[in-house]
C-alpha cells in the first residue's frame, strides 16, 4: 500500500527527471513568459474580458505572435504592478491611469516613449493624451476618458421622498438622511478597496480649496491648509450618519457582494464613481442594474470656492515596456482601428477618446452620453489622486480616506500623515 | 478501565461520539460549502446556500478542469515542490551524513549555523529575498522559488537525517570500509537505502512545505507563467471576484490534489510532523 | 539550540544510541571529500538564508525606495525609532499577543483534549483522527479564499446559516474592527487544531501503559492517574506546541493578507503584512526590512527566553516545524 512516490529511489528518479526539465528551462528563458506579448489589462469581466481576448488572437493570428492577456482585478492589478514595477520587469502592455504613477515608472526606465511611434495618434483627442504626457513625451495611450459623479437609483431618490438631486452639500447631508428614514442604504462604498473612498475627500477638498489650491499644495507638498482639514471633516462627519451599506468596510468594489454589485441590485441608493459605473453594475450584480439610474455632480460646499463643473476624472489607457516588441505597438493601433474600437465602445460602454466620436459611436448609450456631456461642459479636471500622485502618497491618502471613514483618525491626523508622505518623497 | 460496566461504557461513547461529531461538522462543513457550492449557480448560491444544489451544475467544475491556466498551475506546483524536495533532502542528505559520522575542526559550529537557520521566520528573510533574486535575474523563474525554499528546508531535514545517520552503528561503516567502500559508496549505496523511511518523511514534509508556500511566490512570480495553485486561487478569485459558485468550485479542484495526497501519504505526514514537532 | 535528547519524549527509541564518533583509522576522508558533501547544502543555505538576513540587518539603517542600485541615505536607527511610534506596528503587536492568548486559553485546550479523546479506544477513531487532520493539509491561501466566502455579508454561507436558524445576522464577520480578529481566530482554529491534536496525540501515546496500569494497581482513580501521570508526562509536548504556536502566529500572513488584507483599517494587519505593505506596495524598503529584523528578534529573544526558562532540557529540534504557518 505504499505510494511509489514514496520510495526514494523512484524519488531519486523522478528528482532527476526533474532536475533536468529544470536546467532546460533554466537554461532555455529563465521564466519569461513565452508568449510575445505579455498584456496585463482590468477588464476581467465579460464582455470586454472576452473582447480584448479576441482582438488579442485575431492580432496574433494576423501577425504570427502569441499573447499572454492577463485580466486582472482592480485592486489585485495595482498591486501586481507595484511589485512587477519593483522587479524592474513589467508586462509589455498594461493598464494606466497616466499621472505620477506612471511618471515613477516612467523614472525607473521601465515604459516605452510613444511620441512619433503611434500612427493612430492623431484619431485621439489631445486632451484625452494630457494624463499620458510626462514632460512633452507620451507614454500611454488612452481608450476611454470620462469622470466621477455620483450615480443613483432614481427609483430609490423618489421613495425617499427626493425629488431633485442635491447641488450643495448641506441638501446631500439632508438626502443620505432622508434615504436613511426610508430604510434605504444611502450610499454603497468598497472600503477594503480604498480607492473609492479617496474619491469624496478629494471631491471635497476641491470644492473647498478650487483646483488651484490643490494643485498649488501639491507643489509645495502642504495639505496643512484650513480648506484641506475642513474637507477631512466633511468625510468624518459624513462617515458618522453611517450612510454605507452594510459590511462596507471589508467589501471590495468587484466582488458578489461588493460595491458595484451592490448598486447593481438596487441595495443602495447612489455611489460615487467613475464612467464605467453603470457597466460594472450590471456585470458584477448580473443584473439588469438599476431601472433608472441617474447622475450628478459632486454637490458643491457653502464657502469653497470649487464649482459643479470642474470634474475629478481621468480615463484608462496602456503603456508599453521599454523592452516590448514592436508589435505591441502595432496591437496597440489595431486596437484603435475604427471597427475594433467602436466595437468596445459598444459592448463595454466605454466614453471613447476618439477626436471624431461620432465616427466610432454613432449612438452612445444613454449612461455614456451624460459622462460625455459632462466632458464637453467641464471647466477644469483633476486625474484621481492616488493616481496623480507618486504611489506612496497616493497610497497614504487612500488609507487615510479609509482611516477617516471609520473614525480611526482625525482630519488633522490625515493632514500630517499626507504631508509626512511628501516630506519622504522628496 | 477494565473494571467498567457495559451501561458506562455505553454512556461514555455516547459522550465520545458527541464530542467527535461536533468536531466532524466544524471540520466538515466549509469544504461542503466549497464542494456543493461548486455545484450550484450563482442564483441558487443566493436563494439556497445551505440545501443541496438543484439541479446539480457540473459547469463550473468542466469550465475549470478545461482551462489551461488551472492544469499549467497544477503542473507549476508538481513541478516546483518536486524539485524543491529533490534538491533540499539530496543536499541534506550530504551535510547530515558528514555531520554525523565524521569529526572535522568547526563541525559543532556549522552544525550550530544550520540549526540556528530555523530561528530564521520566512517572512523575516523574503524582502532581501526578492532583492537579492533580482540582482542574479531569478524572478519569474522557478528557480527564484526553488532555492530559497530548498534553503530554509535545510535545517530542519538536516537535523532529522542526522539525528537517523548517528544511529546507523559504525559496524556497518566497518564492513563497507573493509569491503573497499569510500565515503561515497558507503553513503550513496548503503547509508541512503537504509534510510528509505526517514527520507520518505522528510521528502513528504519538503513537498507540503512547497505546495503550500504562497509568499514567495507571491513576490517571485508576477508573470502566471509559473504561477503556483496557491497563486492560482487567488488570482481567480479577484478575476472573478463576482462569480462566487465558479470560485467555489475552483477552491475545491485546488484542494483536491492535497486530500488526495494525505489520503496516500499520511503515514509519512504525520510521522514526520510529529518527529519534527515533538523530536527532532 | 540544544541538542539534549528527552527520554521522555521518546522513551525506549532503540536507535537512539550514539552512533561511532570520531574516526581515525584508515580510510577516513580527506578534507576535500568532506566539503564536496557539505558545499551544495552550505553554499545554498549562506546564499538564500544567511545572505538575506544579514543584508535585512543592513538595509534597515537606511533610508531606500528599492529601486535598483544599492542603499546611500543612511539614517542610523530612525527606522527603528519610527517602528516604534508606528500605531500600525504597535497594534500588530497588540494582535499577535491577542491571538497566542487566545490560542493558549482556547484553542490548545481543545486541541489536547480532542487528543485525550481520541487516544480512548472507540470504533471509527482513526476516521475520525484523519479527518481532523484534514484543515491542516489545507493551503493557507486556499482556505482563506474560501473562508472570505463563508463570511461575506448576506450571501455568505455564514449568514445564511444563522438566517435558516431564524437569527438575522447583523454581525460583520470581517467587516467589524472589533470582531475580526475573533473570526480570524476561529479560522486558525479550524486550521490548525488537528496540528497540535496529532501532536498530543503522539506525546500521549509516549507514556507507557504500565503507568497506568500501576497506579490502578494502587488504587488510583482516572481523574488522579490523569494528574499524576498524563499531564506531568505531557509537559514536552505541551510545552512544545506552544513554543511552534507563538513562533508560527509570529510570521502568520498568507491566511490573513489574503482573508481580510490586514483590514478594515489595520484591524486584522499582522507583522507580516505590514512589512509586506511597506516594503513591495509602499517601496519603503529600509522601513520594512527593520521591521523584519523586529520580526526576527521576536522569534529570538522569545525562543531564548523559552528555551532558558520554561523548555530547559525537553527541547530538541527545536523551532522546526515552526515554518508551518508561512
Amino acid at each position: 500500500m505504499r505510494n511509489p512516490l514514496l520510495r526514494p529511489r523512484a524519488l531519486v528518479a523522478a528528482g532527476a527527471a526533474a532536475a533536468l526539465a529544470l536546467t532546460a528551462a533554466a537554461c532555455g528563458d529563465s521564466g519569461e513568459s513565452d508568449a510575445d506579448i505579455t498584456w496585463w489589462h482590468i477588464q476581467n469581466q465579460d464582455p470586454l474580458m472576452s473582447t480584448w481576448q479576441e482582438f488579442a488572437d485575431d492580432f496574433g493570428a494576423e501577425h504570427d505572435v502569441t499573447f499572454d492577456v492577463q485580466p486582472i482585478e482592480n485592486q489585485a492589478f495595482k498591486d501586481r504592478m507595484g511589485t512587477a514595477s519593483q522587479s524592474g520587469d513589467v508586462p509589455d502592455i498594461f493598464h494606466t491611469w497616466g499621472g505620477g504613477v506612471l511618471a515613477e515608472q516612467v523614472e525607473a526606465g521601465l515604459v516605452q516613449d510613444l511620441t512619433g511611434k503611434l500612427d493612430c495618434i492623431d484619431q485621439i483627442n489631445p486632451i484625452a493624451l494630457e494624463p499620458y504626457t510626462i514632460d512633452g513625451k507620451l507614454y500611454g495611450m488612452p481608450f476611454d476618458a470620462g469622470v466621477v459623479g455620483f450615480w443613483y437609483n432614481m427609483d430609490l431618490f423618489a421613495e425617499a421622498g427626493i425629488d431633485a438631486p442635491p447641488a450643495t452639500w448641506d441638501e446631500f447631508l439632508a438626502d443620505v438622511q432622508a434615504l436613511k428614514d426610508a430604510g434605504i442604504a444611502p450610499i454603497a462604498l468598497a472600503g477594503a478597496d480604498q480607492w473609492p473612498g479617496h474619491y469624496y475627500w478629494t471631491y471635497l477638498a476641491m470644492r473647498t480649496v478650487g483646483l488651484d489650491g490643490l494643485e498649488a499644495a501639491a507643489e509645495a507638498g502642504d495639505f496643512s491648509g484650513d480648506g484641506f482639514v475642513q474637507a477631512g471633516q466633511m468625510v468624518a462627519d459624513l462617515a458618522a450618519l453611517e450612510p454605507f451599506q452594510p459590511g462596507f468596510e471589508s467589501a471590495t468594489y468587484g466582488e458578489a457582494d461588493g460595491q458595484s454589485a451592490v448598486m447593481g441590485e438596487g441595495l443602495a441608493a447612489m455611489e460615487l464613481m467613475g464612467q464605467w459605473a453603470p457597466q460594472a453594475q450590471r456585470d458584477n450584480s448580473g443584473t439588469d442594474g438599476p431601472e433608472n439610474l441617474g447622475f450628478f455632480p459632486f454637490p458643491t460646499v457653502e464657502g469653497g470656492v470649487g464649482t459643479t463643473t470642474e470634474w475629478l476624472g481621468g480615463g484608462n489607457g496602456y503603456a508599453v515596456a521599454a523592452d516590448a516588441p514592436d508589435e505591441a505597438l502595432d496591437f496597440l493601433c489595431y486596437f484603435m482601428e475604427p471597427e475594433n474600437y467602436s466595437r468596445a465602445i459598444t459592448e463595454g460602454n466605454l466614453t471613447p477618446v476618439a477626436v471624431d466620436t461620432a465616427a466610432v459611436a454613432p449612438d452612445l448609450n444613454e449612461d455614456t452620453q451624460k459622462v460625455v456631456d459632462a466632458l464637453a461642459t467641464a471647466t477644469g479636471t483633476q486625474l484621481y489622486l492616488d493616481q496623480a500622485y507618486p504611489p506612496a502618497i497616493g497610497g497614504v491618502i487612500n488609507e487615510a480616506t479609509e482611516g477617516l471613514i471609520l473614525g480611526q483618525l482625525t482630519p488633522d491626523d490625515f493632514v500630517s500623515m499626507v504631508n509626512e508622505a511628501w516630506a519622504a518623497e522628496e | 478501565m477494565k473494571v467498567t460496566t457495559r451501561r458506562a461504557r455505553l454512556l461514555r461513547h455516547t459522550g465520545f461520539y458527541i464530542a467527535a461529531f461536533v468536531t466532524t461538522a466544524f471540520v466538515a462543513t466549509p469544504i461542503l460549502f466549497a464542494l456543493l457550492g461548486g455545484f450550484k449557480d450563482n442564483q441558487q448560491l443566493r436563494e439556497n446556500a445551505l440545501g443541496l444544489p438543484s439541479p446539480w451544475n457540473t459547469q463550473n467544475y468542466t469550465d475549470v478542469l478545461a482551462s489551461g491556466a488551472f492544469w499549467q498551475q497544477v503542473f507549476s506546483s508538481v513541478f516546483i515542490a518536486l524539485i524543491t524536495t529533490f534538491i533540499v533532502v539530496a543536499c541534506s542528505a550530504m551535510v547530515a551524513f558528514v555531520f554525523a559520522r565524521y569529526a572535522f575542526r568547526g563541525r559543532e559550529g556549522l552544525f550550530t549555523l544550520f540549526a540556528a537557520g530555523m530561528m530564521f521566520p520566512f517572512a523575516v528573510a523574503v524582502l532581501p529575498l526578492f532583492i537579492i533574486l533580482r540582482t542574479f535575474e531569478l524572478l519569474n523563474s522557478p528557480l527564484g522559488v526553488i532555492l530559497p525554499q530548498a534553503a530554509f528546508g535545510l535545517p530542519l531535514t538536516i537535523i532529522i537525517l542526522r539525528t537517523f545517520f548517528r544511529s546507523i552503528p559504525a559496524e556497518v561503516e566497518e564492513a563497507a570500509t573493509i569491503d573497499g567502500a569510500g565515503p561515497w559508496l558507503f553513503f550513496s549505496r548503503i547509508l541512503l537505502p537504509m534510510a528509505r523511511p526517514v527520507l520518505a518523511t522528510v521528502s513528504v514534509l519538503a513537498l507540503v512545505g512547497s505546495w503550500n508556500s504562497f509568499l514567495l511566490p507571491l513576490v517571485v512570480l508576477q508573470k502566471s507563467t509559473w504561477w503556483t495553485l496557491p497563486l492560482g486561487v487567488t488570482q481567480f478569485s479577484g478575476q472573478y471576484a463576482s462569480d462566487t459558485a465558479k470560485v467555489l468550485a475552483f477552491v475545491m479542484l485546488a484542494m483536491l490534489p492535497a486530500l488526495v495526497f494525505y489520503a496516500f501519504a499520511e503515514r509519512h505526514l504525520i510521522s514526520g510532523l510529529t518527529s519534527g514537532g515533538t523530536k527532532g | 539550540m540544544t541538542t539534549t535528547e528527552s527520554p521522555r519524549v521518546s522513551p525506549g527509541r532503540p536507535d537512539r544510541r550514539e552512533g561511532k564518533s570520531p574516526r581515525k583509522r584508515s580510510g577516513r576522508p580527506g578534507a576535500g571529500t568532506l566539503a564536496t558533501f557539505i558545499a551544495p547544502g552550505l553554499v545554498l543555505f549562506l546564499l538564500f538564508v544567511i545572505l538575506p538576513v544579514l543584508f535585512a540587518a543592513y538595509v534597515a539603517f537606511f533610508r531606500w525606495n528599492g529601486l535598483g542600485g544599492v542603499p546611500t541615505d543612511f539614517v542610523g536607527l530612525e527606522n527603528f525609532r519610527n517602528l516604534l511610534q508606528d500605531e500600525v506596528f504597535l497594534g500588530d503587536l497588540w494582535r499577535l499577543g491577542l491571538i497566542v492568548v487566545l490560542s493558549l486559553l482556547v484553542q490548545l485546550p481543545i486541541s489536547f483534549g480532542l487528543a485525550m479523546l481520541l487516544h480512548q479506544r472507540f470504533p471509527g477513531r482513526t476516521a475520525f483522527r484523519l479527518l481532523f487532520f484534514v484543515p491542516y493539509v489545507l493551503t493557507e491561501a486556499v482556505t482563506a479564499v474560501l473562508f472570505r466566502l463563508v463570511f461575506s455579508p448576506r450571501r455568505g454561507f455564514a449568514d445564511s446559516l444563522l438566517a435558516n436558524l431564524g437569527v438575522d445576522s447583523q454581525v460583520g464577520w470581517l467587516s467589524d474592527r472589533e470582531i475580526v480578529m475573533f473570526v480570524i481566530f476561529g479560522i486558525l482554529t479550524w486550521k490548525f487544531f488537528g496540528f497540535h491534536m496529532i501532536l498530543f496525540l503522539a506525546g500521549r501515546q509516549n507514556i507507557p501503559d504500565e503507568l497506568y496500569e500501576a497506579a490502578a494497581i494502587d488504587g488510583a482513580t482516572g481523574a488522579q492517574a490523569f494528574r499524576s501521570i498524563t499531564l506531568p508526562l505531557m509537559g514536552p509536548t505541551v510545552r512544545m506546541i506552544v513554543f511552534l504556536s507563538v513562533i508560527g502566529t509570529v510570521q502568520l500572513f498568507d491566511l490573513v493578507y489574503v482573508l481580510t488584507g490586514g483590514g478594515p483599517f489595520h484591524a486584522s494587519e499582522t507583522l507580516a503584512i505590514t512589512m509586506y505593505e511597506q516594503g513591495f506596495q509602499r517601496n519603503q524598503i529600509g522601513y520594512a526590512s527593520a521591521l523584519s529584523i523586529a520580526m526576527f528578534l521576536i522569534s529570538l529573544v522569545f525562543a531564548l527566553f523559552y528555551q532558558r526558562f520554561v523548555l530547559n532540557r525537553d527541547l530538541q529540534g527545536s523551532i522546526t516545524t515552526a515554518g508551518n504557518r508561512s
